[in-house]
């Protein structure tokens, strides 16, 4: 079951289009993922703090790749218990750079589907300076993770992510 | 007797009447009275406690008087008035007062004296000529009485209590306030993370600069509405250094990037835990007015002060907050770009 979570979440996202700016189109969240959720008291716009790259939780600036990514929670999340590994890809082509969660691994080694974004400053995505084809540079090792209902596409306010 | 023996006997046999008219210690049988020979040792009872009785010192002119006290002298708050300044020598030190009027006090003449010790007892003396039947005192020795140290004991007892009933007191109307205080119920809701439950959105997030040797990794999230007139930042610390950080002590002052002029803003904190122990992780939820944190036109910023209670009160963290921190976007103009 892990390795199979595992495999989708390397492979999921591989296949989206781009935008003309090379950020990803909107994706509709994977199956079951949004009730998963609601099981740990998530909804979208509930955000928590995490590190971008499991293996590189010192302060400062970090340089990302086009690619899968393993990020980890900081903390408690509503239910969801602290220290969550989180699976996902990145996009650096855009504007900002894009990272979608697909799925996420418990303290308990449960792998569960996931739908949550990346954020920073004051909207979805993460300010970049642009580094060689397929990487980029992110000032903060540090990040937030926003639920989300779908992922998204283009800039958007955190604002508008608010509970309605 | 030989010569040389009687010529040594006879100053020893005109020495003996003297020696037999030598003065006992305390009653000199056979001097006549002169009120200027000093007496050895008179010792005084402060029975009441400090201002309740004024005590005779009996002076003489050019004759010394030693004033022996119970405790240390505070040497500013004692002194002589009454223009005795210019009448007395004075030596001040440790638990002693050595006095020497310059010349004879008249009869009836008094020079009033205060004598402070370093506990803040006043002792209240007058100096006078002594009185018919009485001798000039060269030495005096002050001491507290059993009843005196009852009666100070009761009063350090009594303002010991009144200051903690001050205390109770503060901190009961700061309760209250913190009650009836929207600011504090915001506060406390964001700080457990019941944010959804608030008017409040999540404006924006950041990491800020803790320590410069990244002992303190902080991550800022900012909340705003455009129906509440409220703003709040949570900050999120995680204490990697070997000290324990006190988040209670945030302060929140503006500064205007034209005048040099700094200001407190008034601010509903709460902390959990209020101080993070090294190697854990604490929230701190700052919630103000944002007219009184950026002005009117909101053109201004806040600093974010973080000091230490463990080490005279330096500064443990500092942040920088501005306006578009808790930016809301401006949807009726159909702006939807937020970088």
């Amino acid at each position: 079951m892990l390795r199979a979570w595992a495999f989708l979440a390397l492979c999921v996202g591989c296949g989206v289009p781009l935008r003309p700016d090379g950020s990803p189109v909107e994706e509709k969240c994977p199956d079951r993922a949004r009730e998963t959720m609601e099981s740990f008291g998530l909804r979208p716009g509930d955000h928590e703090t995490i590190y971008i790259d499991v293996n590189r939780q010192e302060r400062g600036p970090l340089v990302v790749y086009d690619g899968p990514i393993e990020s980890v929670t900081w903390e408690p999340m509503k239910n969801l218990p602290g220290n969550v590994r989180l699976y996902g890809r990145i996009w650096t082509g855009g504007p900002r750079v894009v990272i979608r969660y697909y799925s996420a691994r418990l303290p308990d080694g449960k792998v569960i589907p996931f739908c949550a974004m990346a954020a920073y400053g004051t909207g979805l995505g993460i300010p970049k300076t642009p580094g060689r084809p397929g990487s980029a540079a992110v000032e903060s090792s540090l990040a937030f993770v926003s639920v989300m209902d779908r992922f998204r596409a283009g800039p958007v306010p955190l604002w508008d992510l608010r509970q309605p | 007797m030989t010569e040389p023996c009687r010529t040594l006997s006879l100053p020893l046999l005109m020495l003996v009447p003297l020696l037999a008219n030598a003065e006992e210690p305390g009653e000199p049988p056979c001097w006549p009275e002169n009120p200027n020979r000093p007496r050895v040792v008179r010792y005084l009872w402060i029975d009441r406690g400090p201002m309740d009785k004024v005590v005779d010192i009996y002076v003489a002119g050019g004759v010394p008087t030693i004033i022996g006290l119970p405790a240390k002298l505070h040497s500013r708050g004692t002194g002589i008035g009454g223009g005795g300044q210019r009448r007395f020598d004075v030596l001040k030190g440790g638990r002693q007062i050595l006095l020497t009027p310059t010349q004879d006090l008249a009869d009836g003449e008094r020079f009033p004296m205060w004598v402070t010790l370093a506990d803040g007892m006043v002792i209240s003396l007058s100096l006078t000529r002594a009185p018919e039947g009485q001798r000039t005192d060269g030495e005096v020795q002050l001491q507290r009485s059993a009843e005196w140290a009852e009666v100070a004991g009761l009063r350090a007892q009594l303002v010991s209590m009144t200051e903690k009933a001050k205390g109770f007191e503060l901190s009961l109307q700061q309760a209250l306030r913190e009650r009836e205080s929207q600011q504090y119920a915001l506060a406390d809701l964001i700080v457990r993370g019941h944010v959804d439950l608030t008017s409040l959105a999540w404006a924006a997030g950041r990491e800020i600069p803790g320590t410069v040797d990244g002992s303190r990794m902080i991550s800022l999230r900012t909340y705003a509405s455009h129906r509440a007139k409220e703003i709040a930042a949570l900050l999120k610390v995680e204490n990697r250094s070997p000290r324990p950080l006190d988040l209670s002590t945030g302060r929140v002052y503006r500064f205007s990037t034209s005048a040099a002029a700094d200001d407190r803003v008034p601010v509903a904190l709460r902390a959990q835990p209020a101080i993070v122990p090294p190697g854990g992780t604490g929230h701190v939820v700052l919630v103000m007015d944002r007219e009184q944190a950026f002005g009117p036109d909101s053109d201004e910023k806040v600093l974010l002060h973080f000091l230490s209670t463990h080490q005279g009160g330096s500064l443990e963290l500092s942040a920088e907050l501005a306006p578009k921190d808790f930016a809301i976007p401006d949807t009726s103009a159909g702006s939807r770009e937020p970088f």
